[in-house]
């Protein structure tokens, strides 16, 4: 007979809200968040700084504004909950997804506009967040796949600053990548 | 993180004053004509944008923030694109003039060169120019002749100079042969090969190999344990469509993931795994021919997937019932030593199969997997096997059922069992089931309405049965936004009809997302 396996569900999540630490962390604009420690350490700068004593009240990230710092703490919390699911996650086959489950998730993720988008990478760079990282340059390399140079310098409002005979000698130069 | 400036000019920030009217581009290159879809957000017209600009004085300018990026982040995006993409970024302004160069990704992985020796040239002239003392990746799709060998094999020695950690030759139409020297490689942790000659003379000793994906090739068994002996640290393995063998053994102490996709021999494959760490198998595609399929000591094996096809040409009935009793043991075999696996994935020939063994009273092994996806078209002949895989899975706690469209045909069946009520004749079996289902997922239905009783069936009874059911959905949003009206129609019945069963669950929830 089938025992109640489904009680080991239930209690692990249970175990997750009692005992968490948290951890405070204080954006540039002087806005706190309080974050679970776990989650907080998919940072690895906060995670270094964590293990090394110096998170006694709270993390300034001097290099974060408040809504950037919020965006993150989502990204993070969101991953670390699919990392630590014990269940087997379940996804549609007929979409060929990958083992990622989050991908969708990711994908709304960073629809956002570029600003935001760049502060994203900045502060995935800054707080050594890899996933992150990885996922916003991703999605910045996607906006400048098969496009021309004009048109990467018109998405990205990239200044042209050669000079008309300058630029026909690199277009030469490089003509071999052109053909 | 560390920034390194790789020489560049200094990145400027954004000047106030007027720049050049933007040349516009009409130097001839391949453009490509599937632009990605991406989202861009301030897009500008062509000509009339600097002189707007210019009519309208000092405007706040939209700034160029990609080019303020430390030189890392900008190699790391230009990591995900091939290298024709990363190549022309040279051209975009002074501070990208020679930063690809120290890309540390090259992936020769597009299609813009119509011929093999323009894809040639174009490599030879980037490896050139490339300054990155190491490579992560370095990926060459070419169609392959024997008059590239000398190239390939120096692109082979660059890449394995800078010390490479995942080196993909994805080749077609001809055999490359794999440079000695590439068989023994500390550094190397994923390589990808199709239609390479894998014949070391020696050992093969790739110390910090992970993952290995082997295509299109002749794989003989010697080689193979040459490979899996040399690798120590080999984690997943990717067998498809390979061939010139009729058994194969995979013996791996490391080994946690293998994917087996598709077999085209004279002789029927017999497969058989020594793998006690193995954690997750794919027998997937098509088998021209499988006799036996056994994993040995399987007891770290969580998830499978068994989603093949063993095809045969038969030429008289005779022939094809002998062919289903071949595939009928095989089934069994493997199941057996698939009864401890927590997830389980089982694709529509195989639940046609158990069909087969449900109709003629052949026993099915008993699983023990939680987690169930069954692929089905939801025709008839599914129902014997979607009945017998539920019997044998009391423990099933979420179940995944995902409709496809399927075109076997199965007239064998037809001579065998012609009632739908055999269905019903195994409820009474049934009562006792599905004590853990909580959640069910329905993927795919809308699109073939004709499958819709059988459909409607399946949903009754779960609903009817499943006792601690908490959540049933039924997605198929294609037809809600896509679909004519006519079918939206028919889908809301169909819906409505479904919320209309009685379930003996009193916490369970039916939900259509869309």
């Amino acid at each position: 007979m089938a025992s109640s396996s489904t009680s080991v569900v239930v209690s692990n999540k249970e175990k997750e809200n009692k005992n968490t630490k948290k951890v405070t962390l204080k954006s540039s604009d002087g806005e706190s968040f309080e974050v679970d420690e776990s989650v907080a350490m998919e940072s690895q700068t906060i995670k270094h700084i964590i293990e090394d004593g110096c998170a006694n009240n709270e993390i300034p990230l001097p290099n974060v504004t408040s809504g950037i710092l919020s965006r993150v703490i989502e990204y993070c919390k969101k991953h670390k909950e699919a990392a630590g699911e014990s269940e087997p996650s379940v996804t549609s086959y007929t979409s060929n997804s990958t083992t990622n489950p989050l991908t969708e998730w990711d994908t709304e993720f960073v629809k956002v506009d570029q600003n935001t988008l760049f502060d994203l990478i900045l502060a995935a760079n800054y707080l050594d967040i890899k996933g992150l990282l990885d996922l916003t340059c991703k999605t910045v390399a996607d906006m400048m796949k098969g496009k021309t140079p004009q048109e990467i310098r018109e998405t990205f409002h990239i200044k042209n600053d050669y000079t008309p005979e300058e630029e026909a000698e690199v277009r030469k130069e490089n003509q071999w990548a052109f053909e | 993180m560390e920034e390194e400036s790789y020489g560049s000019s200094e990145r400027s920030s954004t000047s106030s004053e007027e720049s050049a009217p933007y040349s516009t581009d009409n130097s001839s290159h391949a453009t490509n004509p599937k632009n990605s879809e991406e989202e861009e957000e301030e897009s500008s017209s062509s000509d009339d944008y600097p002189s707007k600009r210019r009519k309208l004085g000092p405007i706040v300018e939209e700034e160029d923030r990609i080019s303020t990026l430390p030189d890392s982040i900008l190699l790391t995006i230009l990591s995900s694109l091939c290298a024709k993409d990363a190549v022309r970024t040279g051209v975009l302004s002074k501070r990208w003039a020679y930063l690809w160069t120290f890309v540390p990704s090259l992936r020769f992985t597009d299609y813009y060169f119509r011929h093999a020796a323009d894809r040639a040239n174009f490599v030879d002239n980037v490896l050139l120019l490339h300054r990155a003392s190491k490579l992560t990746n370095f990926s060459v799709e070419v169609e392959y002749n024997p008059e590239l060998k000398p190239r390939v094999d120096l692109w082979v020695r660059f890449a394995t100079t800078a010390k490479v950690d995942q080196l993909s030759l994805l080749l077609s139409s001809c055999f490359y042969k794999l440079p000695q020297h590439l068989y023994a490689n500390e550094f190397v942790s994923e390589l990808n090969f199709r239609a390479c000659e894998i014949k070391p003379n020696g050992l093969v000793r790739w110390s910090s190999l992970k993952r290995l994906c082997l295509w299109n090739l002749a794989l003989h068994q010697d080689v193979l344990n040459k490979v899996l002996l040399g690798s120590p640290r080999l984690e997943f393995l990717e067998l498809r469509n390979c061939d010139k063998f009729n058994r194969l053994d995979i013996v791996s102490e490391s080994l946690k993931k293998l994917v087996m996709d598709s077999y085209d021999e004279d002789y029927p494959l017999e497969l058989e795994i020594v793998a006690p760490k193995i954690e997750s198998l794919e027998i997937i595609g098509d088998f021209y021919g499988m006799k036996k399929c056994q994993i040995k000591n399987a007891s770290a094996l969580v998830e499978v997937r068994v989603d093949f096809v063993i095809r045969m040409e038969y030429e008289d009935e005779e022939q094809e019932e002998d062919h289903y009793k071949n595939c009928e043991n095989v089934v069994r075999e493997l199941f057996e030593s698939l009864n401890q696996v927590k997830k389980l994935i089982v694709g529509r020939w195989c639940l046609k199969v158990l069909s087969i063994m449900s109709v003629k009273h052949l026993s099915s092994p008993v699983l023990n997997c939680k987690c169930l996806t069954m692929k089905t078209s939801m025709e008839k002949w599914d129902l014997p096997g979607i009945a017998s895989l539920l019997q044998n899975s009391p423990y099933v706690e979420t179940l995944v059922i995902d409709i496809i469209f399927s075109n076997h045909d199965l007239e064998f069946l037809d001579r065998i069992y012609d009632e739908v009520n055999h269905w019903k004749s195994k409820e009474v079996y049934f009562k006792s089931l599905l004590q853990c289902l909580k959640t069910v997922k329905i993927f795919g239905f809308g699109e073939r309405f004709h499958t819709k009783d059988v459909f409607i069936l399946v949903v009754e009874f779960l609903l009817k049965n499943a006792k601690v059911l908490e959540k049933m959905v039924i997605t198929e949003p294609w037809v809600m936004q896509n679909g004519i009206h006519n079918m939206q129609l028919k889908f809301l019945q169909v819906s409505q009809k479904l919320l209309s069963f009685p379930r003996i669950s009193p916490h369970a929830v039916v939900i259509f997302p869309f």
